[in-house]
């Protein structure tokens, strides 16, 4: 279980999160919605190490070092948005930078087999620069690369940013798969519907706080969800 | 005299090239120009000078273990100059600041020490001079050229085949995105420092050999920049044909035009880069760095 | 935080006045001036300038000083900087009170000197060569500057008239510094000397301040294939110039000026052997029987021996300073500055042992200078002392 208790991000004066608490289960979906700003991708940041926070994150229990190298090793892998795979280099050798804290010839290769058995489409273009793929294929990259260290939980950042609806649902379906095997997922998504029919949990944030949690479902159904996140009032 | 004077420009830009690339490895990876790669250059070249005069060692043992020396440097510069203001949060034209400084320092200092004489290796190394056909070549300038040849073949097999290699290629791109993997940005850029330090070791040490060592010999980390700027930042490739481009151009503008303009006109073409072709000459359109 | 900036800055021009008066109360001594290079790349000659000047006045204060005087001796160091020595120039007139300046041999930093020592009106003597120092333009002579030893003009010609005469070479090259005054002065007069006189200078080529690469210019020499080559530089430059003209093959005769008698040359160069058959110009030949007493003098009194000619230039100069305060019979600038104006026949130890200024030109009358050559076994050997 993934766990945040009172976590404070500040940058400067800016405030990001404010006492945030927050829970994964084991082998769920958590869905993290909110508007521009609201601190999801700080919150994702902070669990990744990458941004200094106060208060306490633990998976499994344990607290998560501060330190990015030790949490990838802990099992935490963060999949950034797909602009962030490394366009100077070849899909597989993206995949090798996703696999840098378990540097082993066997556990590389066979990690790689099932990254491309989830993703053939990442085979085909295995030689390729990764700059040269499509929006579509830099987010498969992207989760490829997230699980290419045998991650436990992984932290999706905005896996629908600037794709089709319909590359959007494939992506999130591909995410409900690599869920099914095992992988326990903390889901930032802009498009707050149909991250919460794939999501066991949501959390919304707003201006750094948590002001709303529940099921997928609850949250879906709940109006004020619906006419801030999900545009029901025809403002979509 | 065409072909003597094209043998004495790549002589002098394969120097450039090496330079080049160790500046271009710290340019890719922080954006920054690394003018402590001048410092660099000095100490190898004072290194190289001082364990060979007193230690009484072969030239190029003593250029080896210079090498070690300024790497080790290098990596020590980036520990308590960069490293203390990323972790500042301060923007790169403070660490541009604190890399000129340090330039400036290791030649002050070196002045000092040296009370700014000029001095020569006291045993020769790679001295003379071969012939082919009319051509002289000194040893020292083949010499020159085989050992860039062999840094770069060594570089690039760092850079494209081993983990920390892909490490430093990965930050190149994102420093974020490659903290997400998992890898210790501390410690990669502070490889990055220790290799870009031993090639301008290396470099120093053979300027050293080639010319004289005197405390102003880091200045030549400014045609590393001109060679960057020409071949493309952030371009490694770019690097090394820049490196051998102003080279030629120095030594052909010298002989047919007329010498004492060669300086000028050298910045004049890099001028021309700049508007015409900002990425370089081998650069693509620049990417925006996120 | 202006107020207080004003007060320090009161204070400190009161701690400023004090000091000065302090400084002009010492009516008993006289101060004379020094700027010399004690750092940087001429820091040997720059200190060994020094030791010659403190070596002469300590031997005319023993003796019971000048005028009845003793002297004392503020030298300062330019820095290698044009704009450092005006200021230290500006610093020993007004701060230091010194009535006369001896130095230096860097012709850029005393053309930048000359027009403020009009100004300020205290003489300076020194050994910069280029002759723009003390005339800067024909039929004008800067009052206030002097020269004591061959300009180089006359130095210029004295190479090449023996490279005609002695050598019997038809054909040479000059490789020169542009940024250095010192170097393309020589190489002027060098040049306009040798073609006026029956040879022809094939390439005179001009190589920016501060490269350490000749090799495209030393390539264009050997295919016009002179009989010598004129590189009137600094002694490291020169030996650069000459290490790479060998490595090209260049069996030119390379003649150069007078900072070729030292071992940064030599170092510079690589070896002994390849500086070998280098020809060069200096004031002062150090094997001279005359000049034996004084080299154990000055050995005895700083325990390294003579290297450079600059120990000359310092002690020199300290004696024809002397001469001109006693002549003048007060140590007063405008005084010693007419007195310097009719320097007549002052002894010294440069060229055959005697001094006469030009009124005209404020520069050395006849003053003979010796021809050296490096032979391989690293020893440099008298060739002839020539005159103007």
């Amino acid at each position: 279980m993934l766990e945040l208790k009172k976590v404070n991000v500040r940058y400067g004066a800016i405030q990001a999160l404010k006492d945030v608490n927050l829970r994964v289960e084991r082998q769920t979906i958590v869905a993290l919605i909110g508007a521009n700003g609201a601190g999801k991708s700080s919150l994702l940041n902070a669990v990744s190490g990458i941004v200094p926070y106060t208060g306490e994150i633990s998976w499994n229990g344990k607290l998560l070092p501060h330190h990015p190298p030790a949490i990838v090793r802990a099992g935490v892998a963060q999949v950034p948005e797909g602009r962030q795979v490394f366009s100077n280099l070849t899909v597989y050798e993206n995949l090798l930078a996703g696999a840098y804290v378990n540097w082993s010839k066997q556990r590389i290769e066979k990690n790689i087999e099932r990254v491309f058995s989830l993703f053939p489409r990442l085979k085909e273009r295995a030689s390729q620069s990764a700059g040269t793929m499509s929006g579509g294929e830099r987010q498969m990259l992207a989760i490829g690369r997230g699980l290419m260290s045998e991650p436990s939980l992984l932290l999706i950042d905005e896996p629908s940013l600037g794709l089709s609806p319909i590359l959007t649902t494939e992506v999130l379906a591909l995410i409900q798969q690599v869920n099914e095997q095992g992988v326990t997922v903390l889901l930032v998504e802009q498009n707050a519907r149909k991250s919460l029919e794939i999501a066991h949990r949501g959390y919304v944030l707003q201006n750094g706080k948590v002001v709303m949690e529940g099921t997928g479902r609850e949250l879906l159904n709940d109006p004020a969800i619906q006419e801030a996140y999900l545009g029901v009032s025809g403002c979509a | 005299m065409l072909f003597q004077q094209i043998v004495n420009g790549i002589s002098v830009g394969s120097m450039y090239a090496l330079l080049a690339v160790g500046f271009s490895l710290v340019y890719n990876i922080l954006g920054i120009a690394n003018f402590s790669h001048g410092a660099m250059i000095a100490l190898g070249a004072f290194f190289s000078y001082w364990i060979a005069r007193y230690l009484a060692v072969p030239v190029p043992v003593a250029i080896l273990a210079s090498i070690a020396f300024t790497g080790l440097s290098s990596a020590l510069v980036e520990l308590v100059t960069l490293r203390i203001l990323r972790k500042r949060g301060q923007g790169s034209l403070y660490f541009f600041i604190a890399s000129l400084t340090v330039f400036n320092l290791v030649t002050a200092v070196l002045v000092y020490i040296s009370r700014g004489n000029i001095v020569s290796y006291p045993r020769a190394f790679l001295s003379g001079t071969f012939t082919i056909g009319n051509l002289y070549i000194p040893w020292i300038d083949a010499g020159m050229l085989l050992i860039s040849i062999v840094c770069l073949a060594v570089l690039s097999y760092v850079m494209f085949k081993t983990r920390f290699g892909l490490a430093v290629r990965a930050a190149s791109f994102s420093i974020k995105a490659a903290q997400l993997m998992g890898m210790d940005i501390d410690a990669i850029i502070q490889g990055v420092f220790f290799v870009s330090g031993t090639l301008a070791g290396v470099t120093g040490a053979l300027l050293g050999v080639k010319y004289a060592v005197y405390p102003y010999i880091g200045n030549f980390v400014y045609m590393a920049l001109f060679a960057c700027v020409v071949g493309g930042l952030g371009n490694l490739t770019g690097a090394v044909l820049g490196g051998l481009l102003i080279g030629l151009l120095e030594t052909l503008v010298s002989a047919y035009i007329s010498s004492a303009i060669s300086p000028a006109l050298t910045f004049a073409f890099l001028v021309v880069i700049l508007l015409l072709r900002p990425q370089g000459l081998a650069g693509r359109a620049t990417e925006e760095k996120i | 935080m202006l107020r207080r900036a004003a007060s320090i800055l009161a204070i400190s021009a009161l701690v400023l006045l004090v000091a000065g008066m302090g400084i002009s109360a010492q009516a008993d001594v006289i101060v004379i001036g020094e700027i010399a290079a004690l750092t940087g790349p001429t820091a040997q000659q720059g200190l060994q300038e020094r030791n010659g000047a403190v070596l002469a006045v300590e031997e005319i204060n023993a003796a019971g000083g000048v005028l009845g005087k003793q002297i004392k001796l503020i030298t300062y160091d330019f820095k290698g900087q044009p704009a450092e020595g005006v200021s230290v120039y500006r610093k020993l007139v007004q701060q230091d009170k010194a009535v006369v300046i001896v130095g230096t041999n860097f012709s850029n930093v005393n053309l930048a000197m000359a027009p403020v020592a009009e100004q300020l009106k205290v003489p300076v003597l020194s050994n910069a060569m280029e002759p723009a120092v003390t005339t800067p333009e024909p039929g004008k002579v800067n009052k206030y500057h002097f020269l004591a030893q061959p300009s180089s003009i006359e130095q210029g010609a004295i190479v090449a008239r023996y490279a005609l005469d002695e050598l019997k070479f038809k054909t040479a090259a000059c490789l020169v510094n542009k940024g250095n005054s010192f170097a393309t002065s020589q190489a002027e007069a060098f040049r306009d000397y040798f073609n006026a006189n029956g040879g022809k200078v094939l390439d005179y080529i001009e190589v920016p301040a501060g490269a350490v690469d000749f090799k495209a210019q030393l390539t264009k020499i050997k295919a016009s294939n002179p009989d010598c080559i004129y590189i009137p530089q600094y002694a490291q430059e020169a030996g650069l110039q000459v290490k790479q003209a060998r490595e090209l093959g260049i069996t030119a005769v390379v003649l150069g000026a007078n900072t070729l008698g030292v071992p940064p040359f030599v170092e510079a160069a690589g070896s002994n052997a390849i500086v070998a058959g280098t020809y060069f110009i200096n004031n002062v030949h150090f094997g001279d029987p005359r000049l034996a007493d004084f080299m154990a003098r000055y050995e005895k009194r700083y325990g390294e021996p003579v290297i450079t000619t600059n120990v000359f230039f310092g002690y020199d100069n300290v004696y024809i300073i002397k001469a001109a305060i006693e002549k003048a019979g007060v140590a007063e600038p405008e005084a010693i500055r007419t007195a310097l104006e009719n320097t007549k026949d002052v002894k010294i130890l440069q060229g055959a042992g005697t001094i006469t200024l030009d009124p005209n030109t404020h520069r050395p009358v006849d003053m003979p200078a010796w021809i050296f050559k490096w032979e391989a076994d690293g020893t440099t050997v008298p060739m002839t002392l020539m005159y103007p």
